[in-house]
């Protein structure tokens, strides 16, 4: 009995640790400078200019994911295809890639001297150090997030419910639109939340492939970094605007696992 | 050439479909048979969410599928109203919208038709519910208007009313089999359950592991099974009847055909008094009624076919019946086909369907 109690105390000093070390740095964050100091240094430009870029870029990848990424889940989810299995493997790869290989390998393909460098230069496109190479890193980095999430939504819509959208009337698309994204709804949300957490904390592929210039490519991570040596209070303003997000996003990711359905109703 | 024609070959899983199917205009055939046997499939590619190979569909002289000729309608195009198992209603959307889905038109036009026809069904205050919050009883009548609403040539029924508890199936079955009757389109069922088949439809198709084993009316399959499976499934012993009440406490029902069954179940009007073959026992004719039991008609053995060790009896009273006895039984009484009888059974044997 003494024992079980011992151990039962180990348990709880350890979870103790755990929790206390997880998250005493980012209480840190906002107690570190005093909360009057952290609003006024946000509102230097440098600072806006990196939360305007960063949402900008975020949201123009999580619209690029979405649109393009919600069909190709849909067929994964619904077709089995010989090499499926490694398409899928191929697709989440990005999710264990270190940012730097990422960046590396964005350079590679797309970098002035990359292999398809000079059809893009042909084309009058640059990527590399301008915004739409952040946006091109963040897609890269953020869309496995967004697919695995949606073909698994996908993959649990009962097959009836598009089997009966057939039989009456609607073609493959209507029953994709009325019927499959409707009823993934939640899991694909989900998946937008995390995906667009993942971009907006993008931090070493950006910065390899598109640099990091103010108010071009200099989301709020590389500012953050930029900043810390010289002016740690600001570096903290825009941490703690990150955590702020990202904790929200995490939120509503957990309430969407619990809602029943999306947009109301009982399952 | 009217009504529904199939023939399809496909490989399932582990065994291999072989059907040929016909149903005429204004009749319903049921595919029984146990799970795994192939019926969903059949109704799937009717439907043409599975394509077979070779395989030919063809609805009153339209062809839907012809493997041959290359011919393949996809579903959306092919007019069918199908009734999935566990109805397959959309959740995220109301029950008028789940019924105006299939209805083509202004959106006026749609909206006034989901609303009649699940007023047709008597769950026209559900409108604006849910899939979620309905009983199922309630979901079955809006899966079915909704199966109806766009006015198909071919009604396809996966198991309609397996998804129901016992006390609402009998109320279903009923509303049901009134709608297969007033609506006149061919419909194809599919059930394990022999007596909802009896009950529904006017042809039993009997498949096992993808193959149809009988066809025939469920009198017919019940009476001489081709097959101990077909007559294990058979089951039950269906007679149809009109009930009236005999006070104090039991119902009689005059059987089409002639003969009194009495039954402790309330009803009146037209039922199916069903059942089973093992509480029916077999006496020599004009033997002197001893006994509790008050169910006695004068019948005459048409089969005997041995189930392992039990004997299955087929009979005609006129119509026809089922008794199981012990082989035993079976040499004390003589049974051969042409032998007179009298079958007894209990009238709490006896359970009586609406239909």
């Amino acid at each position: 009995m003494r024992r079980r109690t011992a151990f039962a105390g180990l348990l709880f000093v350890c979870l103790c640790l755990v929790l206390a070390f997880l998250t005493l740095p980012i209480v840190a964050i906002f107690t570190d400078t005093s909360p009057g100091a952290l609003i006024s240094s946000l509102g230097k430009q440098g600072s806006l200019d990196a939360l305007w870029l960063s949402l900008k870029t975020s949201l123009a990848a999580l619209l690029i994911i979405i649109v393009i990424g919600t069909p190709a889940a849909y067929l994964l989810a619904t077709r089995n295809f010989r090499g499926r299995s490694v398409v899928m493997t191929l697709i989440e790869l990005p999710l264990v890639l270190p940012p730097a290989v990422a960046g590396i390998a964005l350079l590679a393909a797309f970098g002035p001297k990359g292999i398809f460098g000079s059809a893009l230069e042909d084309a009058g496109i640059t990527l590399v150090l301008q915004t739409a190479g952040v946006i091109v890193a963040l897609t890269f980095v953020a869309a496995p997030f967004y697919l695995r999430q949606a073909q698994e939504a996908f993959a649990a819509v009962d097959r009836n419910l598009i089997d009966a959208a057939r039989t009456l009337g609607a073609g493959e698309a209507r029953a994709f639109g009325r019927i499959a994204i409707p009823c993934a709804g939640q899991g694909l949300t989900a998946g937008m939340a995390l995906a667009w957490g993942r971009a907006l904390g993008e931090f070493g592929a950006t910065l390899m492939f598109a640099g990091s210039f103010p108010g071009i490519t200099q989301t709020v991570p590389l500012a953050i970094f930029a900043q810390f040596s010289t002016d740690f209070t600001s570096a903290l303003a825009l941490s703690a605007v990150l955590v702020i997000v990202s904790a929200a996003l995490l939120l509503s990711v957990k309430l969407l696992g619990r809602a029943p359905f999306l947009g109301g109703g009982q399952a | 050439m009217s009504g529904l024609a199939v023939e399809a070959r496909d490989q399932l899983r582990n065994i291999e479909l072989d059907v040929e199917l016909d149903v005429g205009d204004r009749s319903c055939t049921a595919i029984v048979g146990p799970s795994g046997a192939g019926k969903s499939t059949v109704l799937r590619i009717i439907a043409g969410l599975r394509r077979p190979d070779p395989g030919r569909v063809t609805v009153s002289g339209t062809t839907w599928l012809d493997t041959s000729r290359g011919i393949d309608v996809p579903p959306e195009e092919r007019a069918c109203g199908f009734m999935f198992q566990e109805y397959a209603l959309f959740p995220h959307m109301s029950a008028w919208r789940n019924v105006a889905f299939g209805v083509s038109g202004s959106s006026k036009e749609r909206r006034e038709r989901a609303h009649a026809e699940l007023e047709r069904f008597g769950v026209e205050e559900l409108a604006d519910a849910r899939p979620g919050s309905m009983s199922g009883g309630e979901r079955q009548r809006v899966a079915l208007a909704r199966a109806l609403a766009r006015e198909p040539r071919l009604l396809l029924l996966d198991e309609p009313l397996s998804a129901l508890d016992t006390r609402t199936r009998a109320r279903a079955g009923r509303e049901l089999s009134s709608v297969l009757r007033s609506t006149g389109i061919p419909t194809v069922l599919v059930t394990h359950d022999f007596t909802e088949a009896a009950l529904l439809a006017d042809e039993i198709c009997v498949m096992d592991r993808g193959d149809i084993v009988q066809r025939g009316p469920s009198s017919q399959l019940a009476a001489n099974p081709a097959s101990p499976f077909v007559a294990e499934l058979a089951g039950s012993v269906v007679l149809t009847g009109t009930a009236r009440p005999e006070p104090p406490s039991l119902t009689v029902v005059e059987l089409d055909g002639g003969g009194l069954v009495r039954s402790p179940d309330a009803a009146s009007g037209p039922v199916a008094a069903s059942v089973f073959p093992w509480e029916i026992s077999l006496e020599p004719p004009g033997a002197d009624p001893r006994g509790s039991a008050l169910n006695r008609l004068d019948v005459e053995v048409a089969s005997v076919s041995e189930v392992g060790n039990r004997v299955r009896v087929g009979l005609t009273s006129p119509q026809p019946l089922v008794a199981e006895i012990t082989s035993e039984s079976r040499r004390a009484l003589g049974l051969e086909p042409g032998v007179s009888v009298t079958a007894v059974w209990k009238a709490t044997a006896t359970r009586l369907l609406p239909r």
